[in-house]
């Protein structure tokens, strides 16, 4: 048995996998915190589309989505998120290749799950206008009260 | 003395992993990984029980005598401890 405090890319590069979990709400509805975890694996090549990354945004790691793939990087977003993110090739760390949500492992060429990245991207143009429009509704609300 | 319900044991390629769920999930940044034996003391520590009882179980489970058995569960239990995952 093997403990290992060490950093996540010491871990990738030691087990050429990392399984941690989830913290946060960007990647809802895919990944709950504090119910789902995701595995990591060291990125070889290109990130391709929609592909679920993970980098250093300074000291924090993020997992978000690929949504445009760059020269010299890609635009990432989290898909409960309403902004794209530029991130540099080099601070990428790794890339998700499957879930688990609660004890299911879902592969990230499951058919199902493709699907829903389909889905998820396909509708981001009306949830963000919905988003806006809620953020509207919200600040008119509290204005009258 | 138990592992902690914040823990569970996941299988990723055929690899035992320790991963963190619910609160301790922010907190907790480390992995742990188990071998064959490892997975079934995690197995076996999931409920209560002392670290006599688990070298009995070992020595049921693989063949090993009681003393190496022992020791391999207090390796066991004091990796885990050290770890913060063992409830005492």
């Amino acid at each position: 048995m093997q403990t290992a405090p060490l950093t996540i890319e010491q871990t990738l590069e030691k087990h050429g996998k990392y399984v941690c979990p989830i913290v946060g709400v960007s990647m809802l509805p895919l990944l709950k915190e504090e119910q789902d975890s995701v595995v990591i694996e060291p990125k070889n090549t290109r990130l391709p589309l929609y592909s679920v990354a993970l980098f250093r945004r300074g000291e924090q790691y993020v997992l978000h989505r690929v949504v445009k793939v760059e020269e010299n990087g890609y635009y990432t977003r989290g898909d409960n998120t309403y902004f794209n993110e530029y991130v540099l090739e080099e601070n990428v760390i790794g890339v998700m290749t499957g879930f688990f949500q609660g004890k299911e492992f879902v592969s990230a060429e499951d058919q199902i799950y493709l699907k829903y990245v389909k889905k998820r991207i396909k509708s981001y143009p009306v949830r963000r206008i919905f988003v806006k429009i809620k953020a509207i509704f919200q600040k008119l609300f509290k204005k009258r009260t | 003395m138990k592992v902690k319900s914040e823990f569970v044991l996941r299988e990723v390629g055929g690899e035992k992993i320790v991963v963190p769920v619910g609160k301790t999930a922010a907190f907790f940044h480390g992995m742990i990984t188990l071998n064959e034996t490892g997975a079934f003391l995690w197995q076996f520590f999931t409920e209560e029980h002392t670290a006599d009882d688990g070298a009995n179980a070992l020595c049921a489970e693989y063949e090993v005598d009681k003393k190496k058995a022992r020791l391999h569960v207090d390796k066991f239990l004091s990796t885990l401890f050290d770890a913060g995952v063992l409830d005492e």
